[in-house]
Parts: C-alpha cells; structure tokens; sequence
C-alpha cells in the first residue's frame, strides 16, 4: 500500500540510448561485414589459383621452347656432320690424311693433297662454328685434327688419352650407327668442354674413316642466358644425372662459376626442379632452387644430351601479383567497414533521441507531477512509432489523473467498510472455538477405531501367514511323495528282476534233479552188476572167492553213490521248495508294491487338491486382509482429515485474529493512502 | 551155502545163489490173460520168453510195489532139460546182497503142512529174519508144469499148457 515511485531504479538517461546504439552497431557489421569477407575470401581464392596456373603454364611454355631452340640447334650441328661425311672427296683424302700424318709422325713431307684437303677442313670447321672436327682412320687413329687438343695419331683404342665419350662415338660409328651428340667432356686443353659426335666416312659403301665433330657449349648457354619473361630472379638451371649426383651444365645467374664443376646430390632438398628434370621427368610446381629459396618452376628434359632443364622463378615474384591483390581487397574490406559503422552510428543516434524524451515524460509522472505537459514533445516527434508513444504517454497521464481523483474519494468509505468487517470477525471467532472443540473429540473416537482395525489386521495377516506355511508343507510333501513313489516303482522292478533270478535258480535245480536222476539210475544198475558178479563168483565156488570181494565192494560203493544222490535229490527238492516259496513271496511283495504305488499316487493327488485349495484360502485371505488395510487406512484417513479440520479450526481461529489485525492495518493504510493520494497534484 | 537176500514188504527172504540165473530190472512182461494172480506173465530174458512170478502175490502180502531196486532174480528149478533148462524170473521189491548160511545165529526147520509148499527153513543173520525159499516149489505142481511146458521151448506142445491152465 505504499506508492514510491522516487524510490523505482531507473536508468540513467543516456543508458538506452547507448545500448540500442551499440547493438544497431554490431548487426549493421555482422550483416554487412560477413557476406563481405565471404565473397572476398571466394573471389581472392579462384583469382589466385587462376594466377598461378597462368604463372605455371608460362614458365612450362618457356621451358619448352628453350628445349626446342637446343634441340633444333644440336640437330643442325648433326646435319652438319653428316654432310661433311657424305662429301666424296673426304672418303678419297683418308688415306692421303692417313698417310700425312704416318710421314708427319716420322718428319717426312706432307702431300700436296692433304694438306689442301686439310685446309678445306678448316674452312668447313670454321663456318660450321665447330670447337673441333677430327678424322680417324678405321683403325682409331686420329689423322686429322682442327684445332689443338687432341694429338694427331692418338690412337682411339688405347683408351687413356682420348676422351671416352669420343672413343665411345668412334666405335658406334666404326659399326656404322646414326651419329649422336656425346656428353660433354674436357679434353684436356685448360678451356670448355666439348661434346662430339662421330660419323662414318664411306666409300662405295666400305668404312674408309670417322668423321668427328666436336662443339662447345657456348651455344647452348647463350640460348639459355635469354632470360626475357622470367622477371628479376627467374633463370634457367640445366643439369646432367652423373650416378647420385646432378652436374649443373649451364652458368647460374648466381653462380657464373658453375658449370660443370657445381654439383646436386640427387635426393636432397635443394634443386629439386633440376633434379626432376635430369631424372627425366616433366612437369611444373613449386620446388626448392639450388640456394635452397622456394620457387615456382617447370622442368623437362633435354634428350638429345641426356640433360634436364628448369625454368624456375623466385616464388616471392611469381606471387607477387597475388599479393597486390590481397591488399586491395583487404583495403576494400576496410573501406567497407568504417562506413557501415558511421552509418550504424547516425542510424542509432536518431532512433534514440525520442525515446529519450519519452523516458523524461515517465520520469516525471514518476515523480507524481501529473500535470498536462508533453504535447511539445509529441509534436516535435512527428507522427513516426516514436510519435506515437509520447501521445500515448500523455493519455496515460490524463487517465492516472482522473484514478487518483477517485482513490481520494473511495479511500474514504473504505474506513468505515473496515470498522464492519472487525466486529464480524470478533463474533466469527467464538464459533470457531466450539466446533474446535467438537472435531477433537471426533478425532480421539476415530483414533480409536484406527487402533482395533489394524489389531485386526495383523491378526488377518498372521492367519495368512500360516495358511501359506501350511501351503508349502502340502506342497513339500506331495514333492516328498514323488521321490517315495520313484523308489517303489524301483523296487517294484527289483523284485520283479529278482523273480526272475529266482526262476533261473528254479530251472537249474530241476537240470540238478535230472543228473541226479542220471546217477541214481547209473548206481542202481552198478548195484545190479554187482549182485550178479557175487552170484557169478559164488558160482565159480573157490575160484571166484577174490573176485566176490571186488563185487561187494563195488556194491558197497553204489549203494553209497545211490544214499548219496538220495541226499542231493533232497536237498535239491528242498531248495525248489523253497525258490517256489521265495518266488511266491516275491509276487506277493510285487503286488505289495504295485499297490503301495497307487496308494502314493491317490495321495499324491489328495495333496495336490489340499494346495490347491490352500492357495484358494490364500487368495481369499488376501482379499480378506485387503479389504481390512483398506479399512485401517481409511480410519486414518478419516483420523487425519480430522485432526486436519481440527488444525483448520485453529488456523481459522488465527486467521481471524489476523483478519482483525489486518483490517486494523486495512484501515490505518487507507488513511495513509488519502494522505499519499493527497501528494499527488492534480 | 550163500543166499542171496531179497524183500518183500518189509521182510527178507532168501534164495540159494547157485539157482539165481542173473539179477535183472523189472521188465515189461506181456500178461497172460487167466492166469494164476502170481504169475505176471511173461518176459524176455536173454532172447528167451520166460514167465515172470510176482512173490508179493505168491507169498499173499500187499501186491509189488513199482520201485526202482525192485528186481527179477531169474532162477533155474529143476524139471527142465539140460539143454534148455528152466527159467523163471521171480520178481522181488529188492535185493539186498549175499549172505552166508553158516553165518546164521538161530535156524528153524521149515514147517510143513503149515504153510506154503515153497517157504524153507528161517535164519536169524546179523539180527534179521530170512526166510529161504525152495524155488522148485515156487507155484503149485499143475501151475509149474504148465509154465515149464511153456518155459522149456518148441518141443513142449499146447495141449499141455492148456491143460495146466485147466488144472
């Protein structure tokens, strides 16, 4: 009931309008600066890759034509041979050569001939711009020499003074083979080396000479000085494979010096392009140059040299075009942002404006200053969604000024409304009181009904309790039975076995009393021949005195056998009387048992239908004791709604006191309410 | 003189061993319708039809009981010819061995007149009575010629042994 409105935290003044400021901001940058940067990052991403493979092909196209030049040149030089060769008057100035430089060697005089066919040679030599031009008999001796170096009759086949590649010229064209340009190789003068090429000198198609050219690399390195297109650090690096090295060929343009002395080991990080090209690959792509700096180049390989070239360039001036690039967009990007964040800026600042002037109308209708102003305001705000709001402030104004008006006056009859309300509540109370009372009396019966029914209940469930004990007792002895009636259908089938036995004993016997048969018949009829032995000695008068001796005792002897098997026949008779008897009793037993079977079985059954039934009490005692918990919980229930009425009671008793209390608060609020409404000026 | 003991019932009686033929088993013996009741009829011994005497029935005590040890003594009384004598088998319920006369404690006469024609002297050996039988006085005189006729073989002719019957 108390109206503070000095007391509400409100924002400082500027604070909206910076926050709204700041977050104009940053979506203005987030939605201009991201597709942005995207699309720069995709444009500057086709255009580099564009520029290097333009930079790539370049480089491939002027290794390429370096190749062409050199071979082109080397194949004129061929041509040249050959035509020298084919020249019928060499074939015919060997011999006359040949016989020169044998009468040379010995200081005799030089044939007319030769020395004009020399002369021809050196002509042929010069205009060629041949280094050396050589004719060797078949035999490998060197007849004719243009120029110094190699000795004229050095023999080709003693293979220590003559190069080897020369030598190696010489025998492929002794057999009569293409020529071929050798390595390049020093012969030995202190100046360049000089690569050859041999060809055979016919005549009427018989071998009468070699024809050998020698040629210095000058050519081949002017060509490969012509540094135009590749720039500042561009140049061209020839190599030849010499086992696990590579021999750079050519000058560098940073190492005047190395041809033929500088060399690559093969595998290693610097000159890769070189060593790819002398490899015999071709191709192009970034790679690592002789001084171990990172550049773009393309290689091939030179074939009719046995040599590789690439053309490389320094990578920081391939790529220098990529890097102007990128720091024109990084500019634009740049660019792109300082406006987009002057304009965010200009944006906020005229959205935030009115909203401050609304907020200075609130502040003061805070305050409780509800007197007409604003309108100025509104107007200067124009008719946009700022406008709008500043009228709506000011509605809300004239409407709070006509509430308070009318607070004033209802606070008034709130009073005396208040004074009512207390005296009601006084006489309320007292009634609370006695029904207190009654619902605690109600409580105690209800509390004692609780006691007696879960009594019972315990007593329910104990009574269960037994009928399932009795229920597992029924059920152990049916399973109890089931093993007894096991074992009498086994004894039932033992005794049947054993009758059985007792048959066999019974048959046994009776093949007992059949050879007792046999031995009684066998002793009566000895005791026959020995009664007509004694009468037949008797006969014999003195004669069969002896022999009436053997014959009585022979009688004697049966007479034993016959009381002998006498006893057996009885004993055996006995005895079948009494397997008789055994098996007799045997049947009787069986019977017994068979009966004692079913006996168990009709028992079996009898306890079968007790568990069933005890289950069946079970169950009902269950529902009994169910319906008896129930009835416990429900008194409890019923016991606690009670006590819960009853507290409601006191609580109703309480809640009056408050009751009372509030409305004497009710009504001290009213009266500072008419004096807070009071403040307001209206 | 040896005897050679034999029984009857459950008394002992004797016949001189030199008259006994051989001791054999009972026999099946074909009856001889008519006859005197002691004559069983006749058997064959030794490949000859001899007649067979029941002594139960001759000496009038129970008839002869079946038994195993029951025995025909076949004897030889005179009155055949010497070169096919007489033979009668006379059947006893058992024979119980030889025994020698001079070994006898107590003798007495045979009664004559009395009793049967056939019933000799009584000995008293080793604490039993022995009645000795005279095997040529077995059956009444007509009865005995009659199966002696029959006994003796093919020269006795059939009159004879009807008239035996008759007498």
């Amino acid at each position: 009931m108390q109206t503070a409105p000095s007391e509400q935290p409100l924002p400082p003044p500027h604070a909206a309008g910076r926050s709204i400021a700041k977050r104009l901001l940053f979506w203005f940058l987030a939605i201009a600066l991201v597709p942005c940067a995207v699309l720069t990052a995709t444009a500057a991403r086709i255009a580099s890759s564009a520029l290097e493979r333009s930079v790539r092909e370049r480089l491939s196209q002027i290794a390429a034509s370096k190749a062409d030049e050199i071979d082109a040149w080397l194949a004129e030089k061929l041509v040249d041979a050959r035509v020298l060769a084919a020249d019928p008057g060499l074939a015919q100035a060997v011999p006359e050569l040949a016989a020169t430089a044998g009468s040379a060697a010995s200081g005799a005089k030089t044939s007319v001939a030769a020395s004009t066919y020399a002369g021809f040679l050196r002509q042929a030599a010069d205009r060629f711009g041949l280094a050396q031009l050589l004719v060797i008999d078949p035999a490998g001796r060197v007849v004719f020499a243009a120029a110094p170096g190699i000795a004229i009759g050095s023999s080709m086949l003693d293979g220590s003074r003559v190069p080897t590649a020369l030598a190696a010229g010489f025998d492929r064209a002794r057999a009569l083979e293409p020529p071929s340009i050798g390595r390049f190789e020093d012969v030995g003068q202190g100046g360049q080396p000089i690569a050859s090429a041999c060809c055979p000198i016919l005549d009427e198609g018989r071998l009468v000479g070699v024809l050998a050219i020698g040629i210095t690399p000058d050519r081949i390195w002017k060509s490969l000085s012509d540094l135009r297109g590749l720039g500042t650090s561009g140049e061209i690096v020839t190599g030849e494979l010499q086992g696990e090295t590579v021999l750079v060929t050519a000058p560098l343009r940073h190492e005047p010096e190395a041809p033929f002395r500088r060399r690559l080991p093969l595998g290693s990080t610097r000159g890769s392009g070189t060593q790819r090209a002398a490899s015999g690959e071709q191709g192009d792509g970034p790679a690592i140059d002789y001084r171990g700096q990172s550049v773009l180049a393309a290689w091939q390989p030179l074939p009719r040299l046995g040599w590789g070239l690439c053309v490389k360039q320094d990578a920081s001036e391939a790529y220098a075009p990529l890097r102007t690039q990128r720091d024109a967009l990084l500019g634009l990007s740049l660019a792109t942002i300082l406006g987009v964040t002057l304009a965010a800026l200009a944006l906020a600042r005229s959205f935030s404006r009115p909203i401050r002037t609304a907020m200075d109308v609130a502040r003061r209708v805070a305050g409780g200053d509800l007197r007409p102003d604003g309108s100025a305001a509104a107007e200067r705000a124009g008719d946009d969604e700022t406008g709008s709001l500043l009228v709506a402030i000011r509605t809300m104004t004239d409407n709070l000024r006509s509430l308070i008006g009318r607070i004033q006056q209802s606070s008034v009859a709130l009073i005396s409304t208040a004074t009512a309300m207390q005296a009601t509540s006084t006489e309320q109370q007292q009634v609370i009181a006695d029904y207190g009372a009654s619902t605690s009396e109600a409580v105690a019966a209800v509390k004692e009904i609780s006691v007696t029914s879960q009594e019972l209940l315990r007593t329910m469930t104990e009574v269960n309790d037994m009928a399932a004990h009795t229920g597992l007792m029924a059920t152990d002895g049916r399973s109890s039975l089931a093993n007894m009636d096991a074992t009498m259908r086994q004894l039932a089938e033992s005794t049947s076995s054993f009758g059985a036995k007792l048959s066999l004993i019974s048959e046994h016997a009776a093949t007992i009393n059949l050879a007792v048969t046999t031995i009684t018949k066998v002793a009566d009829q000895t005791n026959l021949l020995s009664i007509n032995a004694a009468i037949e000695a008797e006969k014999a008068g003195e004669y069969g005195a002896g022999f009436l001796v053997v014959a009585r005792e022979i009688r004697r002897l049966a007479d034993q056998t016959a009381v002998a098997s006498l006893d057996i026949e009885q004993m055996v008779k006995e005895m079948q009387h009494s397997v008789a008897s055994g098996v007799m009793e045997m049947d009787k037993f069986a019977g017994q048992v068979q009966s004692s079977v079913r006996e168990i079985a009709g028992i079996s059954t009898k306890l079968g239908e007790i568990i069933s039934a005890v289950h069946g009490i079970n169950d009902r005692f269950g529902q009994v004791t169910e319906g008896m918990r129930a009835q416990s919980q429900g008194a409890a229930q019923i016991r606690e709604a009670m006590i819960r009425l009853s507290e409601g009671a006191t609580r109703t008793a309480s809640s009056l006191d408050a009751f009372n209390t509030a409305t004497n608060h009710l009504r001290a609020a009213v009266g500072d309410l008419k004096e807070e409404v009071s403040r307001f000026t209206i | 003189m040896q005897l050679l003991c034999l029984t009857v019932g459950d008394d002992s009686y004797a016949i001189p061993s030199r008259r006994v033929v051989e001791v054999v088993p009972l026999p099946t013996a074909r009856p001889l319708p008519d006859a005197p009741a002691a004559v069983r009829g006749l058997f064959v011994h030794r490949g000859r039809l001899t007649p067979l005497i029941d002594l139960a029935r001759l000496l009038g005590t129970a008839p002869l009981r079946d038994r195993l040890s029951t025995r025909v003594i076949v004897v030889e009384p005179a009155g055949g010819r010497v070169e096919r004598p007489l033979r009668v088998g006379v059947a006893a319920e058992g024979v119980l061995g030889l025994c020698d006369d001079t070994a006898a404690e107590d003798r007495m006469p045979p009664v004559t007149g009395l009793a049967a024609p056939c019933l000799g002297e009584c000995l008293r050996i080793e604490g039993r009575t022995i009645q000795c039988l005279d095997v040529d006085r077995l059956l009444p005189p007509d009865v005995w010629r009659a199966l002696a006729a029959v006994s003796t073989g093919p020269n006795d002719t059939r009159p004879s042994a009807a008239d035996g019957r008759r007498a």
